[in-house]
């Protein structure tokens, strides 16, 4: 039938099928409707018209390929036996021959056409779900034959809305406007797809059926909410299909950075440039957006590169500026410092570093900016190998970013015996042969005349605009720009930034051309050489790919696997194969995700972001089948993460390790960025991990996360583990339905933790533990203050140094002559104990009650400086209501209103549980005159503890300032026998990794706690060692002299106070935490269980057609800039069947990505 | 809260809002007698996630008098009478959780966030109309954070033609737009006529890229050429505006800023650039991640858009009351600062404040508060329950409409909301 678009009125053509439903316009991109023939929209049973669609196998099969003048469009393939599979994808055939003969409406036609497949294909979705209940559509091996037995696509939810809905939203009665008797189940229109969303609404919101009406059963309800949800996705997608339209697109950042890189051999800082702002692959023309902005920001930005460029000129080249620096070899300096002052112009320096080392070391190397508050840049490391009185020579590139100044050169060698740094050179700036920089060179010293400047515009212009050509007037643009500009004085380099830079800002060069009038034709050979250098290289093709395109080769077969074998090998070939990766594991999610300071500065942060890509790099070139994505018997790291995956191994930069038997790691899910990618807040999310897994292994993205669905809220968070709160997702119907085939695919990564280390355990609160007061917020919460006593404010530690062991910042105390009470909110006793840390003065004036039902039932006493374990016994009260009072009635005092003792009392971590917190035991607290049984060795401790020069300190302590300024030692306890949950010290002094306490069993080191500045409580877990025989190490061994003038011996460490303790200072709350084990069962979509990760895996090798599905067609939408549409799917589905013999190599993917006839086209 | 070093943060809202040079006096003189009153102003800021449901959204209507502020809202207590939050809206065409201002501020619907054409937003459509005597149509303030906004929105103003305006996205910038540099009128003349000259060069190209290209390409490649037409236009304004100096910058800007000053920043240069006659229109996508490291929080902004309880609750509580106080500083300052004829600012001006999204995922009933003189018998002070499902398309209507703006649709809406008027 034929009809005219409603915008644009072009005459259009529909088969039958497509009768009655919304498509896109060809011509004007307006979502018209195809009209009725008459006012049924059965879809017909019948399926002649996709016959026509899809071809008479048998004639169109015979037809000959277009001619070599365009780019083949028969597959030139290696392989043979290719008879069925021309036969089976008629469309193209049909779609290629009918470009050729360029009649409009046959275009138009076949574009509908494409239509009618998408809609058959989203019908054969439907279809599949229908199968099984809840279970995820299976779009794998959709043939259209299938397509015959399609059901209307919604019409699985009629007997739910009949049953539950139109009972008010009927002919006669239809409340809220709203009539549900005669709804289209279709979802081909818009109108359509927005009611049913508005269903969908009220079903998430819980506000249908109303409460007075039949309830659907949980079940039911999730099934309805799940087929909805599932089906709207695909419905939004269907109803965007452009019908494979690649849209013209301009340069991404990436594709600019190294075409300018390939220009001018300047590697463009990535800061230079705003990040892209795209959704889907960031080559997707459709979704790029341009502005004046960006036209501005390219003018200027040219105009920097350029000038920049042409700065070097004035420069002597190959300059070699040497900073010349030796140092004795001093064994307590660790870092070695240089100022190199800068300025940011972005230019590239060569460090040469020459040094010692009688020790294998690495050292890390990095520069410090001058104008910028943030940590120095890692820019290289040094390998140093124990060679005596050997030279070693390193060499280490760096380039600085918009707004550094570059300055402070830091190596640090560490400790390392005989490891000093005998020179630092800097070379450049560095200029690198480039086209831009022959053409400047190519000018006459003296005088050039406008024929020359012409002349290197014009090559210039040629080679920036991919060989495309431009029209003279343009270059006559350029040249009135420079003779402006050479008239109002300027040189004649200078004058000639301005017009290049209009070059790299031009339309030409920002944008990829396709020359046709027409969708879907066939690339000419240049525009092939053109998509193929953007696809593997991000860049333009070079002087070789342009030859073989003018000389019409990049059709042979031999020449185009060759030329990919040669882009792959090429280090041009990195930023596109790592931006893929990237992009396809969706990294920029790791961006956003927050990981603890130390490992941030360690370099963990850029190692993890930089495997994906090392790992994906590897696989491409050395030809691995696409299952080891998933797992594999080495990884490819440097030795960061080495580290952190616990690989014993001597590599410095990223590299093959092959992994020991029975290791965890292996393949991408087990990698740390992904890991961390799939956590929030500090723990893992299987909801994220999940969906990650399902958009890129299984190839089966969830729905977006849909609108109106009410947010769980749980008291649990921090008392249950993972599995348990997620689980909290099937309570309710709405969450469940979704959350049913995500969590569990997420569940089976749970051995390891948010930053990716391997665990069988995991740390919660505990459950059963009601936290009554821990002081720890602005104010007393919901305690209720009366009198002075109790200032307003919480005390901080701070201004209560003369108590010993609170937790962590905050205490309840009275201060002063001042009287008053402290109230806890009533509480139901529920528990055997009220346990508490309680302080003061042993005097009954001040103290703490116990009040059941409004009678004061027991009362508890401070009677130390230090806050020490209590507790109330309510067994004998469960079930009453209670309350804590804290009293002091007692107005006395010494005038000092921090003292405990005098009239005082101090109070923190009130809490009920079913067990009485044990009285801390003191391991030592430094009060006597000796050390005792403690160890000694070196001159640091001195023989006996130190009195403390801190002034609110009372008592003596260990400190290692006794000796000589550089002394060191260590000081030992004897064995003891571990009776408590924690063991908790004070610790001050300096923050120095050599000076720490180290916790030790049978000589080994347990943990350790380094050395801080000012006092701080600080606890060793040893929860795991209960029973066991341990034995605390204090060590000094930091010989440096550095250190303020007002500590009188420089850098050393005190310890004080160390004790076991039922209650730890734990800096990160204060709740009591227990272990248990991690249960990673979980399963797929598909409702295949594992119980583990190593079963995820097993689970996903099963399905790798997925993954090679997924990587392929992410491959070709990356290549071609457009997303990936049903109309593409038949293809997509034969290559893999093709690539399936061969165990889906990469490189046999990747080939094929460029064999594909929807590479090859408009 | 985070250290600001080398600034006074009293020294420079005092020595801001003292400023009073106006040297734009001559546009307004010459002010033609219509309908429509060319003073009026109009200013949309927008949240991106929602708010706390509990402690942010009144259960009832009612004067804010009568039945009090909720905790979220209390941070607004100075001026409860002259604020009125709309309940029960809806935002036809909307559907996605994540995207709380990518069709605040057009109405325009769409089946997928990513495929969607974005129609003409409120405050362009307006300044079509009340902009004509300003130095600048209309300042569209912006962040780099697009975090509850939109992966796609990169501000809330969208022109005719569906695209996105691009946001001036930090402060210093707009510092710069908005206050003189040492050229003399020389200079910037010739410095205009030169770019006029290299965009000319650029327009050279057109004939050869767009030879031979089919018709969607060279609907994409128009953008392009849209960009080049919109410098020039810029250039053209700058021209007409070319014997006006700038004004002097009242205040050096200042060396190290967190998020919370960043935010007032520009909502002091809004201030000052209206009050100066600059613009009578600008939109600020507000940032979210710098506002709460400024607040001590490491938390991210859609982690904890999802709540949760504890910690996470009480930042969530927290930002909603920052951004409350920061509304409220921003109505302060409106209030405070007067326009060439002595009226306080406040008098002229159509304030809005919202995002698509309610709570969570929730976009149904999503938040939006009036504030401002501009329409005089706006209801304000009240918690304003409108019909159920109002679209927001309606309330942008009515509100232009009562702006004098001569327009009897706006996007998809449906018809007037009589109820936002007395």
């Amino acid at each position: 039938m034929k009809f005219y678009c409603n915008h644009c009125e072009q005459k259009l053509e529909a088969p039958e099928e497509i009768f009655g439903t919304e498509i896109a316009c060809p011509a004007c991109e307006q979502i018209v409707l195809v009209p009725l023939k008459d006012n049924s929209i059965e879809i017909s049973s019948e399926n002649h018209s996709v016959s026509i669609a899809r071809g008479d196998d048998e004639s169109i099969s015979t037809q000959e390929p277009v001619p070599d003048t365009q780019l083949g469009i028969q597959r030139n393939k290696i392989k043979v036996s290719k008879n069925n599979r021309n036969s089976s994808r008629p469309s193209q055939q049909k779609q290629s021959s009918q470009s050729n003969n360029k009649k409009r409406t046959v275009l138009l036609l076949s574009a509908i056409i494409c239509l009618t497949f998408g809609t058959y294909s989203f019908l054969k979705i439907e279809t599949n779900t229908n199968d099984n209940n809840i279970s995820m559509s299976k779009s794998e091996n959709i043939s259209v034959n299938e397509a015959h037995h399609e059901s209307l696509p919604l019409t699985e939810l009629k007997p739910f809305i009949n049953k539950y809905c139109t009972d008010c939203h009927n002919a006669e009665k239809q409340k809220g406007n709203l009539r549900l008797d005669n709804v289209d189940y279709t979802l081909k229109k818009h109108s359509s797809v927005e009611n049913w969303s508005n269903i969908l609404d009220a079903l998430n919101l819980s506000e249908m059926p109303p409460r007075k009406a039949e309830q659907p059963q949980d079940k039911e309800m999730m099934m309805a909410i799940a087929a909805l949800t599932e089906k709207l996705t695909v419905a939004h997608k269907t109803l965007a299909q452009t019908g494979g339209v690649i849209k013209m697109r301009h340069l991404n950042k990436r594709e600019y950075r190294n075409n300018i890189r390939d220009l001018f051999g300047f590697h463009l800082p990535d800061n230079f440039m705003p990040d892209d702002i795209t959704v889907g692959f960031d080559t997707n023309g459709s979704n790029q957006q341009f502005s004046y902005k960006d036209i501005e920001n390219y003018l200027e930005l040219g105009k920097w590169i350029v000038g920049t460029n042409i700065d070097t000129f004035h420069r002597d080249w190959r300059a070699t500026r040497a900073y010349h620096k030796k140092w004795d070899s001093n064994p307590t300096v660790e870092h070695f410092r240089h100022y190199f002052q800068y300025g940011p112009d972005a230019h590239r320096y060569k460090f040469i570093i020459q040094a010692y080392s009688e020790e294998d070391v690495k050292a890390k190397v990095t520069m410090g900016y001058s104008n910028v508050s943030k940590t120095p840049d890692i820019i290289g490391w040094l390998d140093l190998k124990a060679k005596k009185g050997e030279k070693q020579k390193f060499e280490i590139f760096h380039q600085n970013k918009k707004g550094h100044n570059g300055q402070i050169i830091d190596i640090e060698v560490g400790r390392a015996k005989g490891a000093y740094i005998a020179e630092i050179v800097r070379e450049g700036p560095i200029r690198e042969d480039s086209l831009f920089h022959d053409l400047i060179k190519s000018l006459p010293k003296k005088n050039p005349s406008e024929q020359d400047i012409a002349r290197i515009l014009r090559t210039f212009a040629e080679r920036a605009f991919r060989d495309q050509g431009f029209d003279p007037s343009y270059l006559n643009g350029l040249m009135s720009i420079y003779k402006t500009n050479k008239e109002s004085g300027k040189d004649v380099l200078a004058a000639l930034v301005e017009p290049f830079s209009i070059i790299i800002s031009s339309p030409s060069f920002l944008y990829i051309k396709e020359k046709s009038m027409e969708e879907s034709a066939l690339l000419n050979q240049r525009e092939y050489a053109i998509r193929l250098a953007n696809f593997l290289w991000s860049s333009a093709p070079d002087e070789e790919l342009y030859k073989l395109a003018k000389e019409g080769k990049l059709n042979d077969p031999t020449i185009r696997k060759k030329q990919m074998y040669r882009m792959l090998q090429s280090s041009k070939a990195d930023s596109s194969l790592e931006s893929f990766i990237n992009q396809w594991l969706g990294m920029t999610r790791y961006d956003e995700t927050d990981i603890p300071d130390y490992l941030e500065h360690s370099g963990f942060r850029t190692s993890a972001r930089q495997e994906p890509a090392e790992y994906f790099k590897h696989l491409v070139r050395h030809n691995k089948p696409v299952d080891e994505l998933i797992d594999a018997d080495f990884v490819v790291v440097d030795h960061v993460l080495a580290k952190h995956y616990g690989i014993q191994t001597d590599i410095n930069e990223f590299q093959k390790v092959e992994l020991p038997k029975g290791h965890p790691r292996g393949g991408l899910l087990t990698q740390a960025a992904f890991l961390v990618m799939g956590s929030t807040n500090g723990r893992t999310s299987p909801t994220i991990r999940g969906t990650m897994l399902r958009e890129t292994f299984l190839h089966n993205p969830p729905p977006l996360p849909p609108p109106n669905v009410p947010m769980i809220s749980s008291e649990l968070t921090n008392s249950a583990t993972v599995r348990e709160l997620v689980e909290l997702h099937q309570n309710t119907p709405q969450c469940a339905s979704c959350h049913d085939r995500i969590d569990p695919i997420g569940l089976g990564l749970e051995n390891f933790d948010y930053l990716g280390q391997f665990r069988t355990t995991e740390w919660v609160n505990e459950k059963d533990r009601v936290m009554l007061g821990d002081f720890e917020g602005a104010d007393y919460t919901k305690w209720h203050a009366e009198g002075g006593a109790f200032l307003p404010k919480r005390e901080s530690w701070v201004s209560s140094k003369r108590i010993k062991n609170w937790v962590n910042k905050g205490l309840a105390k009275t201060s002063g002559y001042s009287t008053g009470t402290l109230t806890s909110p009533e509480f139901i006793i529920d528990h055997k104990y009220c346990n508490f840390l309680i302080a003061g003065h042993n005097n009954k004036k001040v103290r703490l009650e116990l009040i059941v039902e409004n009678e004061v039932v027991d009362i508890a006493l401070g009677n130390s400086t230090h806050l020490k374990p209590n507790h109330f016994d309510l067994s004998e009260y469960r079930g009453k209501k209670a309350q804590l009072r804290l009293v002091d009635e007692d107005s006395g005092g010494n005038g000092d209103g921090y003292r405990v003792l005098n009239g005082n009392i101090a109070l923190d971590e009130v809490f009920l549980a079913n067990y009485k917190l044990k009285e801390d035991v003191i391991i030592a607290n430094f009060e006597g005159k000796d050390f005792g049984d403690w160890k000694v060795t070196g001159t640091a401790f001195g023989d006996k503890p130190g009195p403390t020069h801190w002034r609110d300190y009372t008592g003596t302590i260990a400190s290692s300032n006794r000796g000589a300024m550089d002394a060191t030692g260590t000081l030992t306890s004897p064995e003891f026998r571990i009776t408590h949950k924690y063991i908790n010290l004070r610790v001050s002094g300096t923050s120095s990794k050599y000076l720490s306490v180290q916790l030790i069993q049978n000589q080994k080191v347990i943990d350790t706690i380094y050395g801080s500045n000012g006092w701080a409580p600080r606890t060793f877990d040893v929860r795991k060692l209960l029973g066991q025989k341990v034995q605390i190490k204090i060590i000094d061994d930091d010989k440096s002299i550095r250190g303020s003038h007002h500590r009188r011996h420089g850098v050393h460490i005190v310890v004080d106070d160390i004790r076991q303790s039922d209650s730890p200072f734990n800096p990160r709350g204060n709740e009591a935490r227990v272990e248990v084990p991690i249960d990673a069962t979980g399963y797929l979509p598909s409702g295949e269980e594992y119980t583990d990760f190593r079963g995820l895996k097993k689970s996903l090798m099963k399905n790798k057609r997925r993954l090679a599905e997924s990587i392929y067609s992410s491959l070709l939408s990356y290549g071609i800039g457009r997303e990936i549409e049903f109309i593409d799917e038949e293809e997509i589905h034969q290559s893999l069947n093709d690539l399936q013999g061969s165990n889906f190599l990469l490189q046999d993917l990747l080939y094929e990505v460029i064999n594909s006839p929807i590479f090859s086209k408009k | 809260m985070s250290q600001i070093v080398n600034f006074s943060r009293r020294s420079f809202l005092k020595s801001s809002s003292a400023f009073l040079a106006l040297p734009c006096l001559d546009t307004f003189a010459e002010q033609k007698a219509s309908s429509l009153n060319k003073n009026t102003k109009m200013v949309f800021l927008s949240r991106g996630y929602g708010f706390v449901e509990k402690s942010f959204y009144p259960t009832k209507a009612g004067r804010f008098s009568d039945i009090g502020l909720t905790e979220g809202l209390a941070p607004l207590g100075k001026h409860k009478n002259d604020v009125s939050l709309l309940g029960n809206l809806v935002n036809l065409g909307h559907s996605s959780a994540h995207e709380g201002s990518l069709t605040f501020l057009t109405g325009a619907p769409y089946s997928h966030p990513y495929k969607m054409k974005n129609t003409i937003s409120c405050d362009q459509l307006a300044a079509e109309y009340l902009s004509e005597d300003v130095r600048y149509k209309s300042l569209v303030l912006s962040t780099d954070d697009r975090n509850g906004h939109g992966a796609i929105a990169a501000s809330l103003s969208i022109d005719k033609r569906g695209a996105t305006i691009p946001g001036i996205n930090k402060s210093l910038d707009l510092y710069r737009k908005l206050f003189s540099s040492n050229e003399n009128t020389e200079q910037i003349r010739h410095r205009i006529n030169h770019k006029g000259s290299i965009l000319d060069v650029v327009k050279l190209d057109q004939k050869n890229i767009s030879r031979r290209i089919a018709k969607a390409d060279q609907e994409k490649l128009q953008e392009y050429f849209d960009g080049v037409r919109d410098i020039e236009n810029a250039l053209k304004r700058q021209t007409l505006w070319l014997k006006t100096p700038k004004p002097q910058a009242p205040f050096k800007y200042p060396a190290d800023i967190d998020g919370e000053m960043e935010v007032k920043l520009m909502f002091d240069m809004i201030v000052l650039a209206m009050q100066t006659g600059q613009t009578n229109i600008a939109t600020y996508m507000m940032p979210q991640a710098s506002l709460l490291r400024s607040m001590g929080s490491g938390l991210g902004p859609h982690a904890l858009s999802h709540y949760g309880h504890g910690e996470r609750l009480e930042t969530a509580k927290q930002l909603d009351a920052k951004k409350m106080e920061l509304l409220s500083y921003f109505i302060d300052k409106l209030k405070s600062t007067k326009d060439i004829n002595g009226q306080a600012l406040y008098d002229s001006t159509l304030l809005a404040y919202g995002t698509n999204i309610r709570t969570g995922h929730t976009t149904r009933n999503f938040p939006v508060i009036l504030s401002g003189g501009a329409i005089k018998n706006l209801r304000l002070g009240e918690s304003l329950m409108l019909p159920r499902n109002t679209p927001l398309q309606n309330v942008w209507l009515t509100l232009l409409q009562e702006c004098s703006i001569p327009i009897d649709k706006f996007s998809i809406s449906t018809g007037r909301v009589p109820q936002l008027l007395s």
